[in-house]
């Protein structure tokens, strides 16, 4: 199977995903914005998010045995394939539905257009277009180019679905191709040179991406995207229009709703819940044996290490890109760029750096991967700290702030639990994504990580080729627990600290 | 500031610094001891499956009190991966000692220029057929390629037997037939016999047939073992490792050596060399003598990999498993001559799969 052929594959599963998810996205960002009690907020935020927190790694262990059945049945296993990469990736379309700046046409003008759209007899093709992409359309695009840089850089799951029956291949991508020609290039920079091609296709979208992005009429910091019961959340791609019906979705009006909460309620038990349930059932009777494998809390204690250095390095780099002056939005691509090319093609350029003399003293350390996990990681970082506005200071904190310099105790401690609400939580809460995002990445840590610093997952990833084994199910379930234990530690312990 | 108040981002800074001392590994360089040796631990790239070499490598350490800094192989690229990682930090190595997991990767390194003799008891003790002659590298604890087939598909005749296996490959569908990537690990090997002994029009000619027949291509052995395992293909060709982790997770399955058509086996060694220039050259000898040693290819023998001992042994203190594959080993068909071989083979099938 060739490059091209791998990249066609990869283009072609990309577009279908990313066209998909971006509907899908819409009908679930309408679903968040009809739901008025926070508890449903919360199990729909959960719900999205545990996808995208799974890590791929597991998903492909939990169903070892469903892909095996499936192999002989190239069609079947590409639709697995790509429904897995669906469910997974849909999260991110609903994100930038729900966070995304607004369009520079409102809903109201879009309207007027519609309106007077059968008196206009001058109107060419190119002024429709140019009214689509200002328009909602928009903001679909930008959902669909991010869940098609995923989904054209994945390596992890195409790994684990990947074969060939003859001449037919299954879930090929560019991505197995490159990641088998790296291992046998005499050198790096012979394996880089052939991810030209797919790396000049994931800069035209992200350029594209970019672009549509500067057509933006509001401000970034112009969202309302809230968890708070009664807090009529307002989406920025669909601005709250006074007196108007679109501040109001009939969505519960109609079969849309629950066929929404279906949706949501399957990806969320196939790409999570399941996998984990099946796992958990073997790691049971594999949990006695686990005193014997000792070695494993060396790899644990590395996994976390890279993956809290990687989240503070991403929040740095977030912070840093979210303070430049407005117009300058070559340094947030900058920041972001790497990132959304893979972790493959990331990792790849890192160790090809780093392998040079110049770089002797970082060559076989964990800066390799710390970096390349930060520069992974930059994009969601960015996505997540202007969500929850880090970077900018409104009146309430600054508010706070002034509480804090108080002669008396009561106000300032009431400033400092005001402050850990509206700066704190939010910043750990997106830090500890950004954790458990470094800490399950597979593809770069197997390719940096240094001599004595193996990090869990690569090596439960390759003990995965063996399929299920009840020992390694147990080590399956641990690294799964580590995370949720260290991040529900962290937060007890940050709050503690924070407000006394 | 406007993200992080001073404190958070002293503590930022604190927890950075802490986690940056946590990660530090432990592969650096030492002093020197009264050996001549660098007093750092030894840093091994093994390509053996870590489920099975990480206790043996523990074990060498609670023997000898030298730390071992191991650095295993993924399932997808295998030993590969390993010999180029080797061959890229020709300028400066970080491994010490080379445990491969077959032999050809090993003879390319002596090639390189990579590897450095050592003739120690182990070596003597290993047949010459498992050794290069001059100490550059020496076999170990091997294991053979053989068949593996679902039992279940005996009610479609099929039986675990070589010769009637072969013969049922030759003509029809082969879509329920499993073979992994050759171009790494022990297929890798699996071709570079068939091209020595075919010849490369034959080779050739014989991989375009099974790929027009469907045959199902796989990254590795153990997925080819899972998918006979779980029924999706009747059988296939894996190693005797990859086959005894589906029998003892008690999965359907049988298997038979594969034969070339004069009888002979492919059974491939462990391999192990030091590593041109390490600074830890006694701690490396001892580890290359504890491998090759008696003690350690029957406890291998034992192990869940049931790995055949090369060297001299009572046949009566090997499991039953073992003893019929050291039976079948005793013919095998020689690896040592085919370096050629398998840099030709190698330069094919790169453009086949990767180009």
């Amino acid at each position: 199977m060739t490059l091209e052929a791998g990249i066609w594959w990869a283009l072609g599963r990309a577009v279908v995903v990313a066209g998909l998810a971006a509907l899908i996205g819409w009908a679930v960002a309408r679903l968040w914005r009809a739901i008025k009690t926070t508890w449903a907020r919360r199990c729909l935020a959960v719900a999205l998010i545990a996808p995208l927190l799974t890590p791929a790694a597991l998903v492909g262990y939990a169903y070892g045995s469903l892909w095996a059945l499936a192999v002989p049945y190239p069609a079947l296993n590409e639709a697995l394939y790509s429904t897995v990469l669906l469910m997974r990736l849909t999260p991110v379309a609903v994100g930038v539905w729900l966070l995304a700046p607004s369009p520079p046409i409102d809903p109201a003008a879009a309207h007027a257009r519609r309106l007077s759209a059968d008196t206009s007899r001058v109107r060419g093709v190119a002024s429709f277009l140019s009214f689509l992409i200002r328009s909602r359309l928009r903001t679909g695009l930008l959902a669909a180019s991010a869940v098609f840089l995923l989904a054209f850089s994945d390596l992890e799951m195409a790994n684990l679905f990947h074969a060939s029956a003859g001449r037919t291949t299954i879930a090929y991508s560019w991505t197995i191709w490159v990641f088998d020609n790296q291992v046998l290039a005499p050198t790096l920079t012979h394996a880089l040179r052939s991810i030209v091609v797919p790396m000049a296709i994931q800069m035209a979208v992200l350029l594209g991406a970019m672009e549509l992005l500067t057509l933006t009429r509001g401000e970034w910091a112009g969202t309302g995207f809230s968890l708070r019961e009664g807090g009529a959340p307002v989406a920025p791609s669909e601005p709250r229009v006074e007196g108007g019906a679109q501040s109001t979705p009939r969505l519960g009006r109609s079969l849309a709703l629950p066929v929404t909460w279906a949706y949501v309620v399957v990806a969320v038990l196939f790409t999570s819940i399941l996998p984990l349930v099946l796992v958990s059932i073997d790691a049971l009777r594999g949990v006695a044996t686990l005193p014997k494998h000792d070695w494993y809390l060396d790899l644990l204690r590395n996994s976390v290490m890279y993956g809290v250095l990687a989240a503070i390095g991403a929040l740095g780099l977030a912070w840093v890109a979210l303070r430049v002056r407005r117009g300058r939005w070559w340094v947030v691509l900058l920041v972001c760029a790497p990132g959304l090319l893979g972790s493959l093609v990331l990792a790849l350029a890192v160790q090809a750096v780093i392998i040079q003399p110049a770089f002797d003293a970082v060559y076989d350390t964990p800066i390799g991967l710390v970096a390349a996990h930060t520069l992974w990681l930059a994009p969601v970082a960015v996505l997540l700290c202007w969500s929850v506005r880090v970077g900018r200071v409104d009146t309430s904190l600054h508010s706070a702030r002034l509480l804090r310099k108080s002669a008396a105790v009561r106000p300032r401690r009431a400033a400092r639990r005001l402050a850990w609400a509206m700066r704190g939580r939010p910043i750990f809460w997106v830090g500890a994504v950004l954790f458990v995002l470094a800490y399950f990445e597979a593809v770069a840590a197997t390719a940096l990580y240094p001599t004595g610093g193996d990090p869990m997952i690569v090596r439960v990833y390759s003990f995965m080729h063996f399929n299920q084994a009840f020992y390694l199910s147990a080590m399956v379930v641990l690294m799964m627990a580590v995370p949720v234990v260290i991040v529900g530690v962290g937060a007890w312990v940050l709050r503690v600290l924070w407000r006394e | 500031m406007t993200l992080f108040n001073l404190r958070a981002s002293a503590c930022v800074c604190g927890l950075a610094l802490f986690c940056a001392l946590l990660t530090g590994c432990d592969n650096g360089g030492g002093g020197t001891s009264s050996s001549g040796d660098d007093d750092g631990p030894l840093v091994v790239y093994c390509a053996h499956d870590a489920v099975f070499s990480e206790k043996v490598l523990r074990d060498f350490e609670d023997e000898t009190g030298i730390e071992v800094v191991p650095r295993f192989d993924t399932e997808a690229s295998k030993s590969l991966g390993l010999v180029q990682l080797i061959m890229r930090e020709r300028d400066r190595p970080r491994c010490d000692v080379f445990w491969n997991n077959e032999q050809l990767g090993m003879m390319q390194l002596q090639r390189e220029g990579l590897l450095q003799p050592y003739k120690g008891e182990g070596f003597a003790r290993m047949p010459d057929a498992y050794k290069d002659p001059d100490g550059y590298w020496c076999g170990f604890a091997a294991r053979l390629r053989v068949w593996i087939v679902n039992t279940k598909a005996a009610d479609k005749g099929i039986e675990a037997d070589a010769a009637a296996l072969w013969q049922r490959t030759q003509a029809g569908d082969l879509s329920r037939v499993a073979i992994a990537k050759p171009l790494f690990g022990t297929t890798r090997t699996h071709y570079t016999v068939f091209w020595d002994a075919w010849g490369a029009g034959k080779l050739k000619a014989w991989h375009g047939d099974w790929r027009d027949r469907g045959v199902t291509e796989v990254n590795g052995n153990g997925v080819v073992m899972n998918l006979v395992a779980r029924g999706s293909c009747d059988y296939g060709l894996t190693d005797t490792d990859d086959f005894y982790v589906a029998l003892d997770r008690k999965d359907p399955v049988a298997m038979a050596p594969f034969r070339l058509a004069d009888g002979r086996v492919i059974c491939i060694p462990n391999t192990v060399g030091i590593i041109n220039g390490t600074k830890r050259l006694e701690k490396a000898k001892r580890l290359v003598e504890y491998l090759l040693s008696r003690k350690n290819e029957k406890n291998l023998a034992w192990s869940p990999s049931r790995q055949i001992p090369l060297g001299p042994i009572d046949v009566k203190e090997l499991p039953q498993d073992v003893k019929d594959l050291y039976e079948w080993s005793k013919n095998p068909y020689p690896l040592s001559g085919l370096g050629d071989a398998a840099d030709d083979c190698l330069d094919w099938l790169t453009p086949e799969y990767a180009r």
